[in-house]
């Protein structure tokens, strides 16, 4: 965290010198950066409003996106096809569009707090849950899951929770026991080894049982197409505990922003505190990676822009990114399903074709 | 023994080195004292008092508070006792400094619930104390590094704790802020019972306000004891590796350095390591 700053226009100029070319160049952008809302939204002090507005967001994303499908529901008779059994559309609307709608939800929640965690974690922004190895230990999960157990539709969500746990119980073991303490670059370095190997594993299956490409493609971008009661059933658990409990030790998060020395010396137990966020942030992406797949992006992108609007502080940081991160899974879905209806994107793809750019033009108005 | 603080035989080094900063080190700190450590650059102050703030483990050795094992105390137990300032600190993007010090009334508080009316007493005055109370909606980071520096002592004053360890409270800070520094830890101690182990760059200052000195040579205790037994010509020269005089005159320690051991002139002519003199007097006068 404390790498990253954002930029005081007031002295961003420090590239080139005023009369080059170049600098003519920028000089608009950096009036653009200097006046954009979103910069200054952050020295706001009300963070209540914002709050609420985020959590207006969420009402409206589900709202919309439980009118929005490819069955083409009418708005006017939506009140009545959810209450109305005989409805002709009812069926539609509960069993296909509201579990996928909560099941989103649960992984927009729990990608979005496992983000969070991970970057109080190892203190730094750029942490997502695929850094502790958990998408890609759930990813070669959920692939064997496909191989030893075709067919059963349970298979994939437990073979993928379980690996995500596994994975993410290596990388904390290299980091935890060796020689040296945890400090957040042994957890970073160990969970890119981690990660980068089971990837491979993940590329060898699909090479060698290509036959069954379609499964494993879906299962690696990530999709919520298909997803029923049994995988929000799945993923509940995991979700509420995980969002819970880190919900209630908001404070420790604070705390592990800190460097470790002053943090222990107010009396926060620094590893263990880094153990216990890390293990819940694991429990989390894996819950979510087990129903959606290897949805990327929102455990990054998510707690960062809400922190450009909150600060760092996580009591309100957290709950802020919970809503978001649901919001914006429930949304992007719904964009998935509608977009090019009655076929389906993958909304791992549609996240990341979000965050990306996101990303690059949040790279662009910082200074590291 | 009425050491409050006592660490026996220890043997210590960061955990990322091969070679152990302390060897051998037993130190008491004495219920009510200041004790200053001193010496010079590499010599173990920093992982001392890591090592007494119970975030070092020692290789070897044990440290004691009040006669009890400190791995035997919990984190927020020991935290409710003993304070650190931290040589260098790091605060998180977007913080302030009144966030900071709320940091320090962690062990304090419930695990649930926003802070009590005792809290933002006690965080007021600790930003009172170092003269940050107009900064206290500034975010830490913004702010100069003698305005840090305080940010962080009060959060370390917010902890209420009976000792305090302090890795080089003064350094960065202005003439004026570390006279009131000074005068604050001596009040610390006169008013409040308090108990202090100060890092000192300083030989002045460590005479002005500490009871005793600690002088640590590579990894060990080279000297400890009153500053008038401690701070001598001698001890500079086996030390500090210089050539000095220290003189004293109505309770004022002046230390003036001539050259390095076995040079032959020096550089820069006679200098004087700070503030003159009149530092003392004007120290016990704001105390």
């Amino acid at each position: 965290m404390s790498a990253v700053r954002i930029a005081d226009p007031g002295r961003s100029g420090g590239g080139p010198r005023a009369g080059t070319w170049l600098a003519s160049l920028r000089a608009p952008l950096v009036r653009w950066r200097a006046r954009s809302t979103l910069w200054r939204a952050r020295h706001v002090p009300d963070v209540r409003l914002r709050t609420a507005l985020v959590g207006v967001g969420v009402g409206a994303s589900v709202l919309l996106a439980v009118g929005l499908g490819a069955a083409g529901i009418p708005w006017r008779e939506l009140p009545r096809a959810l209450v109305d059994a005989g409805h002709p559309a009812h069926v539609i609307l509960w069993q296909i569009r509201v579990p996928r709608i909560a099941a989103g939800a649960l992984v927009g929640a729990a990608l979005a707090t496992a983000g969070a965690l991970l970057q109080a974690v190892v203190r730094n922004p750029l942490a997502d849950p695929g850094l502790m190895g958990v998408t890609a230990g759930a990813g070669l999960g959920g692939l064997v899951g496909i191989l030893l157990l075709p067919g059963e539709r349970f298979a994939i969500p437990v073979c993928a929770f379980a690996g995500g746990l596994v994975a993410t119980l290596v990388v904390l073991t290299v980091a935890w026991t060796g020689r040296g303490l945890m400090v957040p670059l042994r957890i970073m370095l160990s969970g890119v080894a981690v990660q980068a190997l089971l990837f491979s594993a993940v590329a060898l299956l699909t090479y060698a049982f290509a036959d069954r490409a379609p499964a494993f493609v879906s299962f690696t971008i990530g999709s919520l197409a298909g997803v029923g009661w049994m995988d929000v059933g799945i993923a509940v658990g995991p979700t509420l505990v995980g969002v819970g409990l880190a919900l209630v030790s908001t404070r420790r998060l604070n705390l592990l922003l800190l460097d470790d020395a002053s943090a222990a010396g107010i009396g926060l137990h620094v590893e263990r505190a880094r153990l216990g966020a890390a293990c819940l942030a694991a429990l989390l992406a894996a819950g979510a990676v087990s129903v959606a797949g290897l949805v990327g992006f929102v455990g990054l992108v998510v707690p960062n822009a809400v922190r450009l609007l909150t600060g760092p502080d996580h009591r309100v940081l957290l709950p802020v990114s919970i809503l978001a991160g649901a919001a914006l899974v429930v949304l992007a879905d719904a964009g998935a399903r509608t977009v090019v209806a009655p076929l389906e994107l993958p909304v791992g793809a549609l996240l990341a074709m979000i965050g990306g750019p996101y990303f690059l033009v949040e790279l662009w108005r910082r200074v590291v | 023994m009425s050491a409050i603080l006592r660490a026996t035989g220890i043997h210590a080094r960061h955990p990322t080195s091969e070679h152990d900063a302390l060897r051998d080190l037993t130190l008491g700190v004495e219920r009510g004292e200041i004790l200053a450590l001193v010496g010079p650059n590499g010599s173990g102050k920093s992982t001392t008092l890591a090592v007494l703030a119970n975030t070092l483990r020692p290789r070897r050795g044990t440290v004691h508070l009040d006669g009890t094992d400190v791995r035997r105390i919990g984190r927020k137990a020991f935290a409710l006792r003993v304070a650190r300032l931290a040589q260098h600190p790091v605060c998180p993007e977007g913080l302030t400094v009144e966030q900071l010090a709320f940091c320090g009334r962690h062990p304090h508080r419930r695990p649930f619930g926003g802070p009590a009316p005792r809290d933002r007493e006690v965080v007021r005055a600790a930003l009172d104390a170092v003269d940050a109370l107009a900064l206290r909606e500034r975010e830490v980071q913004t702010l100069s590094g003698g305005e840090r520096r305080r940010a962080w002592i009060a959060m370390a004053l917010s902890q209420e704790s009976e000792i305090l360890l302090l890795d080089e409270p003064t350094a960065a800070l202005d003439l004026r802020h570390r006279h009131e520094l000074l005068a604050l830890l001596l009040r610390l101690r006169r008013s409040e019972g308090r108990t202090l182990v100060v890092v000192l760059h300083d030989l002045e200052d460590a005479a002005a306000i500490a009871d005793r000195v600690a002088v640590l040579q590579a990894g060990r205790l080279y000297d400890i004891g009153a500053p008038a037994d401690c701070l001598t010509a001698r001890m500079l020269r086996d030390v500090f590796g210089v050539v000095a005089d220290v003189h004293r005159h109505d309770g004022r320690t002046t230390v003036t350095v001539h050259s390095p051991v076995g040079a032959t002139h020096s550089p820069v002519g006679a200098t004087t390591t700070s503030m003159k003199g009149a530092s003392t007097n004007a120290i016990a006068r704001m105390a």
